[in-house]
């Protein structure tokens, strides 16, 4: 069903959203990680958004693809990482230089507000068609 | 014999509602898809179809959205892309899903009413 | 406007002059208006498994919501006018009824 299906895109954008959320969420909790279990510092990952068909839940009445969204991979930040030099600290290589998450917390921070925008305006959108659902049921009454 | 719901109105209706509900669709996916790189913003134009929906006529003439329909009235909005290629307006969208939400309910409403006269009609009217 | 219609042919069910005679069938309207009630009920039946038929069709994902409540809409309404026609008819059959005798 055409409402239906809006609510199942606008999901999809929803978690999609928040997968965003939980990344960037994860670099600002690592932003000062320099030892991880794999050796070396944490490095920033990242989202990406990709569209996903809904074609397998409609059957013949689509045909058109409308899309919703889903994150297809999460990718690692390739910016090199920050290097400080903190010679007393236990991390710090034989020049003495720490090397520090390529983290920005500004950017994180930036991209947090974003992601909550998009969130929002994917439930905006949800309420729109739960009304106008709620106003179908009740035709007659 | 009768059948008091026979005429153009409510098939007419009917196809209003499916086309409105169905361009809900494609706003749902523009807003979802707002930050998707590369991803271009669509929506359906069917004011060919209410130009040519006439509720005078007599004819019970169906523009219900098929697929071929459907994708003929898809349009590209044109609005500026991002560096990353998406060109999602969030206001745009957000203006158009609230109008096409209006449109909707007031359809709803407009067809209830039309049954609610049809039903005292029938019920009230047998009475002398 | 439709309800017009509805009075109209409403008014046009009322009892025609040929009648059976009530003693030889007491228990059934005579064939004009046994008749007229057959195809009112068919014609219900038909509205009704229309709405069936689209609740079906919206179960499986292949209807509009707005498409089923129309269906069971109209539906109903086939119902009332269906049980109004048949009102007047048993009406007008119980005024013939009395004033044979």
């Amino acid at each position: 069903m055409n409402l239906l299906t809006a609510l199942d895109v606008n999901a999809s954008g929803l978690t999609a959203q928040r997968k965003r959320v939980e990344v960037s969420s994860s670099n600002l909790a690592n932003s000062q990680t320099t030892r991880t279990e794999e050796g070396g510092p944490y490095r920033r990952k990242d989202v990406v958004f990709q569209t996903s068909s809904f074609q397998e839940s409609l059957g013949a009445a689509m045909g058109n693809g409308v899309e919703g969204v889903e994150v297809s991979d999460i990718v690692n930040d390739p910016r090199p990482f920050d290097r400080r030099y903190e010679p007393g600290h236990p991390d710090a290589d034989k020049d003495g230089y720490v090397s520090y998450p390529n983290v920005n917390v500004m950017e994180e921070m930036a991209n947090l507000v974003e992601a909550s925008r998009s969130y929002e305006a994917n439930i905006a959108a949800i309420g729109i068609v739960k009304t106008m659902i709620n106003r179908t049921l009740d035709l007659g009454r | 014999m009768i059948n008091p719901t026979d005429g153009p109105l409510f098939p007419a209706l009917e196809d209003l509602l499916s086309w409105t509900s169905k361009r809900q669709q494609a706003l749902a996916a523009n807003v979802a898809n707002m930050d998707t790189p590369g991803y271009r913003a669509k929506d359906y134009s069917f004011e060919q179809e209410l130009a040519s929906i006439d509720l005078a006529s007599t004819s019970s003439k169906h523009i219900t959205p098929t697929e071929d329909s459907a994708s003929a009235r898809m349009y590209d909005v044109n609005t500026k892309a991002k560096p990353n290629g998406n060109n999602v307006d969030l206001e745009r969208e957000m203006t158009e899903i609230t109008k096409n939400g209006l449109q909707y309910i007031t359809l709803v409403q407009y067809l209830n009413q039309k049954i609610r006269t049809l039903r005292t009609a029938i019920t009230d009217g047998g009475k002398v | 406007m439709s309800d017009f219609k509805v009075y109209s042919d409403i008014a046009r069910m009322m009892p025609s002059p040929a009648m059976p005679k009530p003693a030889a069938q007491p228990a059934q309207p005579g064939g004009g208006f046994g008749k007229l009630l057959n195809e009112a009920i068919q014609q219900v039946n038909d509205v009704e498994k229309g709405s069936q038929g689209e609740l079906q069709k919206f179960l499986s994902n292949e209807s509009d919501l707005h498409s089923v409540m129309i269906a069971l809409e109209k539906a109903d309404l086939s119902f009332q006018t269906m049980m109004q026609v048949r009102n007047k008819i048993v009406q007008a059959y119980q005024e013939i009824m009395k004033s044979q005798v």
